[in-house]
């Protein structure tokens, strides 16, 4: 049904556009599933389409507190890429950009997926060093992450005109990581859950979940919700910063504390920046929209916090450190400004794990989440259906607090 | 702009700050088991509401002091005791 092509767009051109179908349907609430989904973000509509289309598991119930991605998968710089740190984490990156990739045929849906390679702009030779070693085990796992000197960066990124050789940080080199793209964020949101919808799985929206249900043996039986009690075989908690809200419900303690990452956009302008720009050394990384606006995005909040806005301090800093290397950027105005609350392990590595409440799953600790909605999709359905940790999320189950075998990663945005 | 109680300078600006994260219960006696000592050692508290933390007067006086601030209002209160 409603399969996008040119030959559906000219029929539908034919009666106005007026009645292609609904993306999703909006069943009524049924008492028991199979699975049910807390959160219908990136994470979880992902998990709920792959759930369906490589396990024929479609009895699916995906619940949302509030409407369908307007959490985290609205509020993020949209930028996907693979160049991390650790051997654990690089295959699970490396598979998440290959999935994004084929991403808009496998959905049928136009994500705008734009691969636009991100250069990362280094000023000081620690993080050179880090950087470069970045790039050798990127060269291991298929991340390329190439150096180039001061002359290649201005001439990719003409706009860069400050940090030259008399400023606070003068620029030492560059590296381009060539996989790195941007895509429409609520495409991605819409096509899961079109997919999902069309593949059988329901989406609830305005379903708030109060609490989490455990039989007398002490393994998850369902939800209590605002709209009843809802059971299930299997529960996961995908609902990024307030996962711990949820699982202390049932008497689970969670390794993560939840931060409030922000963003901003600027008005519109002519082409400008075709690459994502990333200064690690400042804080600050920005890319260019398709409709113009510079998207910028900053540092976390110093401590934990559940707001969703952004503080004059973290903003002034973005601001501040931008200009020194974008200086002509001092006469945009500024349009929007936003906030979501993110959860983070404190070894910054995301957890896709089973609970120690029997049949109770969670993915949570995604910081930069955005780039991994598709492989983090993948592998907690894989993980949900098999009961099995996916190969390349094996290492991010929470066994490695248990064993204090933490994997701390520095190629997130909080390890500047 | 978030203003923090320094106990030696007074109410400085929060830029002069630097977050040392949630505190700790007391340290676990020997005897506890395994789990419960992987719990102490990496599980901290994340409410909504009010969390214990430390914070330090890095651009400052170099202090260490521990206040209880809101997690949505970021109202500051007195700690208890």
């Amino acid at each position: 049904m409603g399969k996008f092509s040119a030959f559906t767009l000219a029929w539908n051109a034919l009666s106005h556009h007026q009645n292609w179908p609904r993306y999703w349907q909006n069943v009524p609430l049924a008492k028991k599933y199979d699975v049910i989904i807390i959160g219908a973000g990136g994470h979880g509509l992902a998990t709920a389409h792959y759930l369906a289309k490589n396990h024929d598991i479609t009895n699916v119930a995906v619940l949302e507190k509030g409407w369908l991605g307007g959490g985290n998968i609205a509020r993020n710089t949209v930028t996907i890429r693979s160049n991390y740190l650790r051997d654990e984490s690089l295959p699970f990156f490396v598979k998440s950009v290959s999935l994004f990739e084929g991403l808009a045929k496998d959905l049928n849906f136009n994500l705008m997926y734009s691969k636009r390679s991100m250069i990362d702009v280094i000023q000081t030779y620690p993080k050179m060093r880090e950087i470069r070693r970045r790039m050798m085990n990127g060269y291991l796992h298929g991340s390329s992450y190439n150096p180039i000197n001061v002359a290649e960066l201005r001439r990719r990124v003409p706009a860069l005109t400050g940090g030259g050789p008399k400023s606070r940080l003068p620029i030492i080199g560059a590296m381009v990581h060539k996989e790195a793209a941007v895509c429409r964020h609520d495409g991605v949101a819409w096509g899961y859950a079109r997919s999902a919808s069309r593949r059988g799985a329901e989406i609830h929206q305005h379903t708030e979940v109060k609490s989490l249900l455990r039989a007398a043996d002490g393994t998850i039986k369902g939800v209590e919700t605002n709209r009843g009690t809802v059971l299930a075989d299997k529960v996961a908690v995908v609902v990024s910063g307030h996962t711990t809200t949820i699982t202390e419900t049932a008497g689970l303690r969670l390794p993560v504390k939840s931060f409030n990452l922000a963003a901003f956009v600027s008005e519109p302008v002519k082409p400008l920046v075709d690459v994502i720009v990333n200064c690690p050394d400042l804080g600050v990384y920005l890319n260019q929209s398709d409709k113009g606006e510079l998207v910028i995005g900053g540092a976390p909040d110093p401590g934990q916090s559940f707001r969703r806005d952004m503080k004059q301090t973290v903003f002034e800093d973005a601001v501040v450190t931008m200009l020194e290397l974008f200086p002509a950027f001092r006469r945009l105005k500024l349009l929007r400004q936003w906030g979501g609350v993110l959860d983070i392990a404190h070894d910054a590595t995301p957890i896709i794990s089973q609970t120690d409440i029997p049949r109770l799953f969670v993915s949570c600790g995604w910081w930069g989440g955005f780039k991994a909605v598709p492989a983090g999709g993948y592998t907690l359905a894989h993980l949900i259906a098999t009961g099995q940790p996916h190969e390349v999320a094996t290492p991010f189950t929470l066994d490695r607090f248990r064993h204090l075998d933490f994997v701390v990663e520095s190629g997130t945005t909080t390890a500047r | 702009m978030l203003t923090l109680p320094c106990p030696f300078c007074g109410e400085r600006d929060e830029t002069e700050f630097v977050n040392g994260g949630p505190t700790k219960p007391p340290r676990p006696d020997i005897t506890v088991t395994n789990s419960e000592w992987i719990d102490w050692l990496t599980v901290p508290i994340n409410p909504i509401g009010y969390v214990e933390e430390k914070w330090w007067h890095a651009k400052g006086c170099g202090a260490w002091f521990t206040i209880k601030r809101h997690t949505v209002t970021h109202d500051i209160a007195k700690l208890d005791g």
